[in-house]
């Protein structure tokens, strides 16, 4: 005991530390005072408390840990992995970042109780009267550093998954044989979508077999760039999840076009730099969910938008007119 | 390019108009009868949540003055000279110095609520781009590369990270392997230096040497099997597959329209944010272009306008350029700084740092734009509502791209870390 100038005024506490046995087990509620100050004491306090603190942290009092040091926080509750003060004490010993620098490490039975504390939310003290001063004082130091003690909620992130059907699996291999990105949708495993320009691909070696297999998974499909034409699109009609397709500067005419009727779901039409014209545009009667359509550079002209814009009145039309 | 402009805001008028209608009159349940049925599982919709797959990443390095450009005070003595202007998102204002930006608003969503606790250059860029502050012990990667470690590369034959104009502190590939380092590209119309074969050299000659070069790796490779010296010839297999590919054509800035190049603005930034449109063409993951000079200690006025012509001028074509080429759906575009300055205007007409409140914005990539979101305080001093602080930003550009934020990745020597360090990703912006 050769730091004496604590910050506590509680008696019990001292009394509690005198107490203090040293034989922890995880499944016990453990609290600071009694199990996590003896460690701190015998092995990182002569660096972090009144008398140094190295990378401005004192680790002696709630107050000063929730505090944290000159790289922010070192504690979050429930969050051992996240809490530097178990992540520094739990390296390997020759980390330079190690800690303690100087002197005996945490064993392992005390960096399992530092672990499983913060696992439990990192409880402080029993609320007693006697603490409810001490949680006034936090609301000073909490406004005073808003940054340090403010500790978020994870925010939830809705993913979906989905298991494969063997002859997904075997279409997905085979598109990668090829060359083709595969990648399903951010967050979402049960839709997928293809880049295909760099996969060395024309009409005459298009995938058409492996696309239709994955048909009820496919939302998305880039083709920007590849030199088909007509007969790939006649071969997308089967695509019936398809929402957005990429055609920027492929060889499609306006023939090809009409092949897209058949594309229920599609909402986003990409076919910038093709030579697409108003009789191509004409074709296009049947997307019910069409939301953006893209035609600079191509042969389309104000007239022939101006008519696509009559039967799809929300349409988003981008274009300029060269 | 007047046309398109003229367009687009005809467009989102009346998208404004729809929205007021929603939002004062309640029709939206009205119009949401008349919808088909399938039109009411918008969740499902391609236009709503996380969809980039790319990003250009423009870095205001020196610390834009957020008072003069996003986050305006006026009527307080804190403001300056500078004036609001309307925008093409109804009620909102920029300032005067981003006239071309303004037309754009409906795409951006403007955060003025960014908060920092580094306040010095190279540790403020450290941890923008890393979401960890600057140690001696080690180096964080910076986004792109965490984007090529987790996600890979799209386009095999070029490089997933490029950097433009300068690599900035934080931005590296940090403890990760060296095939996720980003490339850097010093000058914009110079394009890729030393990618051709030289001219003393046959095709032939060429060839030999390199299977010289493998012969004489042989044995040492056999011996040491270890990833850097396994990354090492994989350097060798990525630059020759670059040399021989059509994809070099991306690097040639030269090969656009004079117009083209010219609405860019006729300076490096400019070039480097056209240069970045070519390289996202071909699926780069991620390019960085660098503007500097925002450090206005002094002359903070002329400065701020002076540079905000460049970046207003350059940014506003980028988004133009990406929303006709059907883009910016899948490319999210981030402007950034390390921090913002002092509404305190000092005795040499400058602004000094102020990492306690400043302005970032996001476009595109699932972001719903023509919003701002989160404050600052009357004067611009600190964060009044909705504090997101560096590593929440970046866990939103993380969040944006479907990275695992949440997975804990372990250093070579043993230590974890996470994309965006304990950052929290702000999903109202993707609704």
């Amino acid at each position: 005991m050769k730091f004496k100038s604590y910050l506590f005024t509680v008696p019990s506490l001292l009394l509690s530390l005198a107490g203090y046995s040293g034989a922890v087990f995880s499944a016990q509620k453990l609290t600071f005072s009694q199990d996590i100050l003896p460690i701190f004491e015998a092995k990182c306090l002569k660096c972090h408390s009144d008398e140094k603190q190295k990378g401005e942290l004192r680790l002696d009092t709630k107050e000063w840990i929730l505090k944290g040091g000159e790289s922010g926080d070192v504690l979050i509750p429930f969050k051992p992995e996240y809490s530097d003060v178990y992540v520094l004490a739990a390296l390997p010993d020759y980390d330079p970042d190690y800690m303690p620098s100087k002197g005996k490490g945490l064993t392992p039975a005390e960096l399992e109780t530092l672990r499983s504390w913060i696992q439990q939310g990192a409880q402080f003290e029993v609320e007693s009267a006697e603490t409810a001063a001490e949680a006034s004082m936090d609301m000073t130091i909490q406004q005073a550093h808003p940054t340090q003690t403010e500790v978020k909620s994870q925010v939830k992130i809705k993913q979906v998954s989905y298991q494969l059907k063997p002859n997904e699996k075997a279409a997905i291999e085979q598109l990668k044989q090829l060359g083709v990105k595969v990648d399903h949708v951010h967050y979402d495993q049960s839709k997928y979508e293809l880049i295909l320009s760099y996969a060395k691909l024309n009409d005459d070696n298009f995938p058409q077999q492996s696309l239709i297999k994955l048909a009820d998974r496919l939302t998305k499909i880039d083709f920007a760039r590849l030199p088909i034409g007509d007969a790939s699109l006649a071969s997308l009609t089967k695509l019936s999840k398809l929402s957005y397709l990429d055609l920027r500067q492929t060889k499609i005419t306006d023939k090809g076009l009409a092949h897209l009727n058949d594309l229920p779901q599609l909402e986003y039409l990409n076919l910038y730099g093709t030579s697409i014209s108003d009789h191509g545009l004409a074709k296009l009667n049947n997307l019910t969910q069409l939301k953006s359509i893209y035609l600079t550079n191509t042969r389309v002209t104000q007239q022939g938008i101006k008519k696509l814009v009559q039967r799809y009145p929300n349409l988003k039309v981008s274009y300029i007119a060269s | 390019m007047k046309n398109l402009l003229k367009q687009a805001s005809e467009l989102d008028r009346r998208q404004f108009i729809l929205n007021t209608a929603k939002s004062l009159l309640g029709v939206s349940c009205a119009s949401s009868l008349l919808a088909k049925p399938s039109f009411a599982q918008s969740t499902s919709s391609i236009y709503s949540g996380p969809q980039a797959k790319n990003v250009i990443y423009l870095y205001m390095s020196g610390g834009m003055s957020h008072l003069d450009t996003f986050d305006l005070k006026q009527g307080r003595p804190e403001q300056g000279p500078v004036k609001g202007i309307k925008t093409n998102v109804v009620g909102t204002r920029l300032s005067e110095n981003l006239p071309q930006l303004a037309k754009h608003m409906n795409k951006m969503a403007v955060i003025n609520s960014m908060f920092s606790n580094q306040g010095a250059h190279e540790e403020g860029r450290y941890f923008m781009h890393s979401s960890y502050t600057k140690r001696g012990t080690i180096q964080h990667p910076g986004l792109g590369s965490w984007l090529m470690k987790y996600d890979g590369n799209h386009n095999p034959n070029l490089p997933g990270v490029v950097h433009i104009g300068s690599v900035n502190p934080g931005s590296t590939q940090g403890f990760l392997e060296q095939k996720y380092a980003p490339l850097l590209i010093g000058d914009p119309e110079a394009g890729l230096q030393h990618s051709k074969i030289h001219k003393l050299f046959t095709e032939k000659e060429f060839a030999n040497t390199q299977s010289l070069r493998q012969k004489l790796d042989q044995a040492f490779s056999a011996k040491y099997q270890q990833r850097k010296v396994s990354s090492y010839s994989e350097a060798y297999d990525d630059a020759l597959r670059l040399m021989k590919s059509d994809d070099l054509d991306a690097f040639k800035v030269e090969s656009e329209a004079q117009s083209t190049r010219d609405a860019y603005g006729k300076n490096s930034f400019g070039q480097g944010c056209l240069l970045a449109r070519r390289l996202i063409e071909r699926d780069v993951r991620f390019v960085e272009v660098t503007l500097g000079g925002w450090d206005t200690h002094t002359n903070n006025f002329e400065r701020v306008a002076e540079n905000s012509r460049i970046l207003d001028q350059a940014m506003a074509a980028l988004l133009g350029d990406l929303e006709q080429r059907g883009m910016l759906e899948e490319t999210l575009v981030v402007l950034t700084t390390e921090f913002g300055r002092t509404p305190k205007i000092n005795q040499n007409e400058g602004r000094d740092h102020n990492p306690t409140a400043f302005s970032s914005v996001l476009v595109g990539g699932g972001i719903q734009g023509g919003r701002f979101y989160g404050k600052s305080d009357e004067i611009g001093k600190s964060v009044a509502d909705k504090r997101v602080t560096v590593p929440d930003f970046n866990a939103t550009i993380a969040y944006a791209l479907g990275l695992p934020i949440y997975d804990t990745i372990y250093s070579p020597t043993g230590r974890p870390f996470h994309i965006a360090d304990k950052g929290q990703p702000i999903l109202e912006l993707f609704s």
